[in-house]
């Protein structure tokens, strides 16, 4: 929310400032360190083994991607690092020291591979950025094997100035190294002449009293000349879109400025374009990311380049800095309120951004399926026939895997193999018109597992939807696995004699990927391996249909299932029968995602099944972009927690969110091997707990268990999954179902989770949400109590009317951490003997209960 | 240069995967396997070598899509559907469950579907015949 500043009391103390923020992680051998977080024109201090080996550097503007500070000597594993800045008179404690690591605990097979970026590159141009770098370490950029550009300790991302300029048809790579340890190159990419002519650049908005301003709409490696009132500031290279451009003095409102673009000086300058200047009065506050209890720093989306933010929590200034990412000096408290402001040069911004904090607000991390470490080679595959019920199917696919170098029947990666083989995804598509190959519609999955280290296979099994054996339904699914596991007794003997594949491929880390009847038939596959060697141990299945191929209950490795929430083919969302099922073997989620359809996970397959005419009846679905965001965020989340150890757990538990996803629309249950489970209302009645103790349901409340499935008893026609839930009821604010422990649990970096969704009541849907709470009760019988909205909010029913009548009940798991019920200083979290669940809104609106349990934090 | 405004792309909506065939005629009987057919239920495999046949014509092709068709007789769904594969204007739904078709139940077609629409053949169940 959007406050004046003049109404709040702020206490803008300028002594306080944010440590500035430094990059981590820090490698060995890296010549430079880059640092963010800090106020414009700030000086910054490096120490490096408790030495100051950097002192007053003049950093100058944070926007974009902060201050490179080259270093004296390049860094040694096992130094700590830190960093500081001054402004005006005031210091800034040291931020956290960070150790130096060797690069190769990271990234065993070598530094990451460089992405050249924004592409494509142009005749002429002249300036390029290098992404995906190790801070510090060297790159530099090659034109038909030339070196036509480098720089030494870079940044992350990092521009490279080119000389001479492309050439049309040029193959231009970037290349890195880091101690002598060279990445693999980058993607090659041709250069191309451009359009012509050049647009007008453009200028993102330009307030009084700043000193930097962004250019716009300039070509890949374009120059530009800019003049201020008509007087040339001068020309400057960019790497292409926005470029960002320091000025002096601070511009005033009658400052009028100009740019024209280049590229091939015979081709003649751009049109001109034209910004104006903003009054101050017209700095908007910035945007802020929601913030969590405990933060210790504050994430903007959206803020003006170049600015100061500064952020008070409970009217005290707890940072100062800038954007993106401002450190506080101190973690906050509980509910607090937020203030953020925002201040460009002379320009105070006359409102704040004001939030509170709450208890749960997962920040948003990296990208799961951004790691691009390996080329990609490709191969496809067609060896051998095999028979199943009578049908004859050909052996065949295509892999994506981790190569010396892109494109097909390339050499797998040598120094990858050298670690030892690589794990296996193999993807199953499902049924579809067979005109189309859906098996190359995954391509974009495949890519981004192999660029990670994955040998990804899409089996084609076009010839199982023709329809004589389509129409088996169940037996075409059997026959599906069947075929699917033939391809991979073929991988066994590519990998038993080569020549790519020889002693590659791990079938020990074998995971599964299946998209409609494709995701059914992973399950099946599970089910049905005999090969030797071959551990199944994840599978995500996206979008299934249930037919009974399969025992229904997965069992044995991690699961994960997809339920496009706008599914207008498998309209019963059957991924949730296999969910409830499921034995967490390691972990098993469930992601309802609105606003997605069947068929765009899936780049082959191009029908809008949300989209039915005759009569017209439409959902409002995300684009198809956003359909793979998802797919790719999660599904590299999973694979890699599952199969590569990876770090990416925090993305399964709502802990952390992806970016780039739209995860507004991702509503996620899961459920962990070996927590305490409270109750899961299964084989027992509603008056006693999972754990044998008497349950009490106190003022008003009415609770019964209810299949959570479509089956006779169920508390309505609205519960798609299955298994046995709790609905509860209260007509009064003080309804209370109380659940007993045991035994006490000391809920000290502990959590209570809990799956609950507004029950759906045909034919309407509230226009508000309603919810619930969750108490803890210690051994005096003192009950703290954290309600719903303050650990993200119950999400409301995916409205399907305009479609059918399939509107339904689903599921997600809230946490309730342990410091969300200690603002009540008289609760004992080290003796908590009941655990509550309140519904105190008076609405007498159901609520669904299931799976309450104790985790750790 | 005249400013264009934006117009959103018509979302691809070519295919009416709900669409049914009618079905024109229907024709009931013992179906013998050899070798026993396999069928698979929860999972777990076992073979027949019997089943009652009921064998639709149809005024078109069934979409191929995520769900299969489904021929209800009564309210015992019939889930297989299999084409002729010389004459694709032929489908054979199998129950492998024979007692449980009772004498005069209402055929009808529909989708795999909860809440699917049954489109009513106009046929009834009669063992070894279907009487329009």
């Amino acid at each position: 929310m959007e406050v004046p500043r003049n109404k709040l009391e702020l206490r803008d103390d300028p002594t306080v400032l944010s440590p500035p923020i430094l990059t981590q992680p820090l490698y060995a051998c890296a010549k430079a360190v880059n640092v963010t977080g800090y106020v414009p024109g700030a000086t910054l201090d490096i120490e490096v083994a408790g030495a100051v080996v950097v002192a007053g550097f003049a950093a100058g503007s944070p926007a974009p991607f902060g201050a490179i500070i080259h270093l004296p000597a390049p860094l040694v594993a096992g130094q700590a690092v830190r960093a500081r800045q001054s402004y005006g008179s005031a210091t800034s404690p040291w931020a956290a020291a960070a150790t130096v690591v060797d690069h190769t605990v990271d990234y065993p097979a070598g530094p990451p591979r460089p992405e050249l970026f924004p592409t494509p590159l142009y005749n002429c141009g002249v300036r390029t950025g290098v992404g995906n770098l190790l801070v510090g370490c060297d790159t530099w950029i090659t034109a038909d094997g030339a070196t036509a550009g480098s720089v030494a300790g870079a940044n992350n991302p990092q521009g490279v100035n080119v000389a001479p300029a492309y050439s049309t048809n040029q193959t231009v790579r970037a290349w890195a190294q880091l101690c002598d340890d060279p990445s693999p190159p980058s993607q090659k990419h041709q250069v191309q002449p451009p359009p012509l002519p050049l647009p007008a650049p453009g200028f993102d908005p330009i307030y009084q009293g700043g000193t930097q301003l962004v250019v716009n709409s300039i070509a890949d490696g374009a120059h530009f000349t800019l003049s201020r009132n008509g007087i040339a500031v001068g020309t400057l290279s960019c790497w292409g879109g926005k470029c960002i451009v320091g000025l002096s003095p601070a511009f005033v409102t009658t400052d009028t400025l100009t740019a024209t673009q280049e590229l091939c000086p015979g081709d003649g300058p751009s049109p001109p374009g034209t910004g104006q200047v903003l009054p101050c009065s017209s700095l908007p506050a910035p945007q802020v990311a929601p913030v969590q209890d405990g933060a210790t720093q504050v994430t903007l989306t959206a803020f003006v380049l170049g600015s100061e933010i500064k952020v008070f929590v409970n009217n005290v200034k707890t940072g100062d800095g800038s954007g993106p990412v401002v450190a506080l000096i101190g973690p906050v408290p509980h509910g607090a309120t937020v203030d953020v402001w925002q201040i460009l040069g002379t320009c105070q911004g006359s409102t704040v951004q004001q939030l509170t904090s709450h208890c749960v607000a997962p920040p948003t991390g990296g990208d799961p399926s951004a790691v691009d470490l390996f080329p990609v080679g490709t191969h496809d595959y067609d060896d051998g026939q095999v028979s199943f019920d009578g049908f004859t199917y050909n052996v065949r696919g295509s892999i994506y895997y981790p190569a010396d170098d892109d494109g097909a029947d390339q050499p797998f990666n040598t120094r990858l193999a050298r670690l030892g083989p690589a794990p296996l995804v193999v993807c199953v598509h499902g049924a579809h018109d067979p005109a189309f190959p859906s098996y190359r519609g995954y391509d974009y999955f495949q890519a981004a597992l192999a660029r990670m280290g994955f040998v990804v296979v899409s089996v084609d099994e076009n010839q199982t939807n023709e329809k004589p054996d389509w129409g088996g339904w169940t037996q075409n699914i059997v026959r599906r696995a069947e075929l699917g596991l033939a391809s991979i007794a073929y991988l066994q003997t590519l990998n038993a004699n080569g020549p790519i594949f020889k002693g590659a491929i791990d079938f020990s880390r074998t995971g599964l990927m299946g998209h409609s009847r494709g995701a059914e038939c992973v399950i099946a596959m599970a089910e049905r391996n005999t090969l030797a060697g071959v551990a199944i141990r994840s599978v995500l299945s996206l979008a299934p249909v249930n037919s009974g191929a399969t025992s229904g209950r997965p069992k044995g490795y991690a699961f994960m299932t997809f339920l496009p929430a706008a599914d207008g083919d498998v309209v019963d969302n059957n991924g949730a029968q296999f969910y409830d099922q499921a034995t967490p073997d390691s972990i098993k989620v469930q992601l309802y995602i609105d606003h997605a359809n069947h068929n765009f996970f899936n780049r082959q397959w191009f029908n809008d099944d949300a989209h039915r005419t005759n009569p017209l009846r439409v959902l409002p679905i995300m684009s198809r972009p956003d359909h793979e965001r998802i797919l790719l965020a999660y599904g590299c989340a999973f694979f890699r927690f599952i199969l590569q150890n990876g770090a990416t757990l925090p993305y399964l538990i709502d802990q952390l969110l992806p970016a780039g996803a739209l995860t507004d629309n991702v509503h996620m249950a899961y459920a962990v091997q070996g927590l305490r489970v409270v109750d899961d209302y299964e084989n027992h009645p509603i008056t006693v707990d999972s754990e044998g103790q008497a349950t009490a349901q106190l003022g008003g409340i009415t609770a019964g268990d209810y299949p959570f499935a479509q089956a006779g008893g169920a508390f309505n026609s609205s519960f798609f999954g299955n298994t046995t839930g709790n609905v509860m009821t209260a007509h009064e604010r003080a309804g209370d179902f109380r659940e007993p422990l045991k035994s006490p649990v000391d809920l000290r970096r502990m959590e209570v989770r809990v799956r609950a969704a507004e029950v759906y009541q045909a034919p309407n849907i509230p226009a508000t949400a309603t919810g619930f709470r969750v108490g803890v009760e210690d051994g005096t019988g003192t009950i703290a109590w954290v309600d719903v909205d303050d650990v993200g909010g119950l999400s409301r029913p995916f409205d399907r009317r305009a479609f059918d009548a399939l509107t339904k009940t689903m599921l997600s798991t809230f946490r309730f951490p342990d410091h969300c019920f200690g603002a009540n200083s008289k609760l004992d979290l080290a003796h908590i003997v009941a655990i509550h669940l309140g519904l105190d809104r008076g609405d007498g609106r159901p609520i669904a209960f299931d799976d309450l349990q104790i985790a750790p934090a | 240069m005249a400013l264009d405004s934006a117009h959103p792309e018509a979302r691809r909506h070519d295919r009416d995967i709900w669409r049914l065939p009618k079905v024109v005629d229907l024709e009931v009987g013992v179906r013998h396997f050899e070798p026993p057919r396999r069928v698979t239920e929860e999972g777990k495999d076992r073979f027949v070598d019997e089943a009652v046949e009921i064998a639709i014509r149809v005024s078109e092709p069934f979409e191929t899509r995520a769900l299969n068709p489904v021929l209800w007789v009564g309210e015992e769904p019939l889930t297989v559907a299999e084409p002729e594969p010389d004459a694709p204007d032929v489908v054979r739904f199998y129950s492998f469950a024979p007692e449980a078709l009772q004498t005069g139940a209402p055929i009808a077609l529909a989708w795999n579907a909860t809440g699917a629409e049954r489109m009513e053949t106009g046929f009834r169940f009669e063992r070894g015949e279907a009487r329009a």
